[in-house]
């Protein structure tokens, strides 16, 4: 109710108001770049959104409004408002850059590839960057290797961890489900071990031996009519299969690991771009 | 002018001896809660007698073991739910299998393999792999 | 009302204003105004950061308070209280000043700083009934939060009009001697019976299920020890019976215990429901708010 006194009281009382309109260009565009710039990316985009309806043939504000929109983390609306500014191939080098990075971040690694392998809009420096970016995103080390082999001169940041996080997925070694199954078979808890999760493979050992010698002590002296060594020997194939299963599935799980690793370690060698 | 109109108002405002509005005082109902009892919406949905079974299982040994049991399940779906999630999903062969395999895992010396789920602060190991988060390399 | 009287305010804005175009300073804040009537919020808390950003210092006094109550309902609580502390900043009037407290408190509540909350009331310049008996009903709100049983009966005593509801004192003492009284479900004293005997404490804390539950199981666990040890060997029954009664044993105590304080919790929770009933029945002209 005091709202209402106060906003009533402020609109008779406003002696020298001048003729503004709020929702202008020139308001709008303040007001997104007031936002933009204290990191509500997400309110930016809506006024550069505004904006940019009002003033269709400006490329600089549709070049703002994508990079709202990414910084926003709302990489399907920048990509779409990058494709509606321009067709890929004749984006400028500022839109062009912002294009790939936003396809890379969206993870649309054979998109970003074709795309930075056709246009000639970058600069050689940035795109052999991002393509490179891309073949290491998606773990293609032999076409990174050759990117990074066709460029000897460049070193420092990020070039330098590229070509070692190249040598190492060129180096990684892919663990096998059957082997590891294989060797579960022969000793429970063997394949998770090899896999690298000796632990779960310790515990897959004890759970199993266990139950197995529980089920021995019960049949060797009571016979087989005797419900508590029947009890262990179901506890002991579950454990023993399960641990078979397990196996499999720590093989699989480990190479899964392993290239989220390197993923991960490629994104974090470029901050500015994740 | 403002400050006059207004302080008249308040004056005339402050001639009430009531000054909680509905809305207020519903707004700090939400301050206490209820306690929740679980709900396990995993054992809803079976789609044949099987499945049916294992759930009235499941049930049966969340309301009367799980519930007096000392040790808490180190993993977030729990290992009786991972188990039944497992059957229901992979199938009668291949589920049980999995859910042996969780129970050798469930032992807290391994918790460096996974991450922590946001909810429970337990270590998040999902039936699906591909909801599953893995670690960050150390 | 409310509407009717924002739709006015809106008309006459427009009148005031007639020779400019739509969307100007006065207008947007009363669009935002509107919107906040309207419980739309985001749209509201858009609008107002649109005149904050045009309109600068002159337009504070009628932008941070709303704002603020904005950010309030959509539930964020640091904001709501950031623009409280402006709206408080801009203020001289100390009648407006303790209304802002109060939007505050009810902030600092809901994002559960009941302490910096308890702060803030001992600015209030109760200095009229009218502000007295809302700062009553804080300081009853903010104790009882605190677990302060005895200040928040003092406090809702206040708060409460006994002479218009002369029975309602009662009620108010009656629901705060049913709180002193789940002092009884002392969360360690429920644990040590279901020591004692398992399921005991559940039983006392009126979960007859989980404590035949208990009994039941640590009794077949007790049984099956016996009938292990009888018929294989004491180091099968230590070593596969055993564990497993230590484990449900020590798990039915526990669980007393998580029960007892569930059942303080529900019954506070009860409780503090019907001391806001209790408030809301003696809201002047309650049907028309």
């Amino acid at each position: 109710m005091m709202r209402l006194i106060w906003l009533m009281l402020i609109l008779f009382s406003w002696p020298a108001l001048p003729a503004q309109d709020l929702y202008d260009v020139d308001h709008s565009l303040a007001f997104a770049q007031y936002l933009y710039k204290s990191g509500e990316y997400r309110l930016a985009a809506e006024e550069y959104e505004r904006v940019a309806f009002l003033k269709p043939g400006d490329l600089g504000l549709r070049l703002q409004l994508v990079a709202a929109y990414q910084r926003a983390g709302a990489f399907a609306q920048a990509q779409a408002r990058a494709e509606a500014t321009a067709p890929p191939l004749t984006m400028s080098p500022g839109l062009a850059a912002l294009y790939g990075r936003i396809l890379i971040q969206q993870d649309a690694l054979g998109e970003a590839r074709r795309f930075l392998r056709q246009t000639d809009s970058l600069p050689q420096a940035e795109r052999l960057l991002l393509l490179t970016t891309t073949e290491l995103l998606d773990q293609r080390w032999p076409q990174a290797d050759s990117l990074l082999r066709s460029q000897p001169t460049h070193s420092g940041a990020p070039w330098d961890s590229f070509r070692t996080l190249t040598d190492e997925g060129l180096a990684l070694k892919r663990k096998s489900p059957v082997l590891a199954i294989g060797l579960s078979t022969v000793v429970p808890g063997l394949g998770k071990a090899y896999a690298g999760y000796w632990k779960d493979g310790l515990f897959s050992l004890l759970f199993t031996g266990i139950s197995a010698w529980q089920a021995y002590r019960g049949f060797s002296r009571n016979g087989p009519r005797n419900a508590y060594a029947w009890v262990y020997t179901g506890l002991a194939a579950g454990f023993y299969l399960g641990n078979l299963y397990g196996s499999g599935k720590a093989a699989s799980r480990r190479n899964r690991q392993n290239q989220h690793d390197l993923r991960h370690r490629v994104e974090r060698s470029l901050p500015s771009l994740f | 002018m403002t400050r006059i109109i207004c302080t008249l108002f308040l004056a005339w405002s402050s001639l009430l001896a009531w000054g909680q509005s509905q809305s207020e005082i519903a707004q700090m109902r939400g301050l206490t809660q209820a306690p929740a009892r679980p709900q396990w919406s995993i054992a809803q949905d079976n789609q044949d007698e099987f499945q049916l079974a294992f759930s009235g299982m499941f049930l049966l040994y969340k309301n009367f073991i799980s519930s007096q049991d000392a040790s808490r399940c180190n993993f977030t779906p729990s290992c009786s739910e991972y188990a039944l999630e497992a059957i229901k999903s992979r199938g009668l062969l291949a589920g049980p299998l999995a859910a042996f395999d969780r129970l050798s895992r469930c032992t807290s010396v391994n918790q460096e393999d996974y991450t922590r789920h946001p909810e429970t602060g337990m270590l998040y190991d999902p039936v699906d792999p591909a909801e599953e988060r893995l670690p960050l390399p150390r | 009302m409310r509407l009717i009287l924002i739709c006015l305010g809106l008309l006459l804005a427009l009148i005031g204003t007639g020779r400019l175009p739509a969307q100007t300073l006065p207008q947007t804040l009363a669009f935002a105004e509107a919107q906040l009537a309207l419980g739309q919020y985001e749209t509201a808390i858009k609008a107002y950061r649109r005149v904050l950003y045009f309109g600068g210092d002159s337009v504070g006094s009628a932008v941070f308070a709303p704002l603020a109550d904005c950010y309030l309902a959509t539930g964020q609580a640091r904001q709501a209280q950031r623009y409280f502390n402006l709206a408080y900043a801009q203020t001289r009037d100390d009648s407006l000043r303790n209304e802002l407290l109060f939007r505050k408190v009810a902030a600092l509540l809901l994002a559960g700083q009941d302490g910096l909350a308890e702060v803030d009331l001992l600015s209030v310049q109760a200095n009229t009934p009218y502000f007295r008996q809302k700062l009553a009903f804080y300081e009853g709100v903010t104790a009882f939060q605190r677990e302060d049983f005895d200040r928040a009966e003092r406090a809702f005593l206040q708060a409460i009009d006994s002479v218009a509801f002369p029975g309602s004192p009662q009620v108010v003492r009656r629901l705060f001697a049913e709180q002193a009284r789940l002092r009884r479900f002392n969360p360690r004293k429920v644990r040590w019976m279901s020591v004692f005997l398992p399921g005991l404490g559940q039983l006392y804390v009126g979960e007859y299920r989980y404590a035949a539950n208990s009994l039941l199981l640590t009794g077949g666990l007790m049984a099956l020890f016996g009938y292990v040890f009888v018929n294989l060997s004491l180091i099968d029954a230590l070593f596969s019976v055993m564990p497993w009664f230590q484990r449900y044993y020590i798990g039915g105590y526990q669980h007393a215990y998580r029960l007892a304080e569930e059942k303080i919790q529900g019954e506070r929770h009860r409780i503090f429901q019907q001391l806001l009933d209790e408030m809301t029945s003696q809201i002047p002209g309650k049907a028309t708010d």
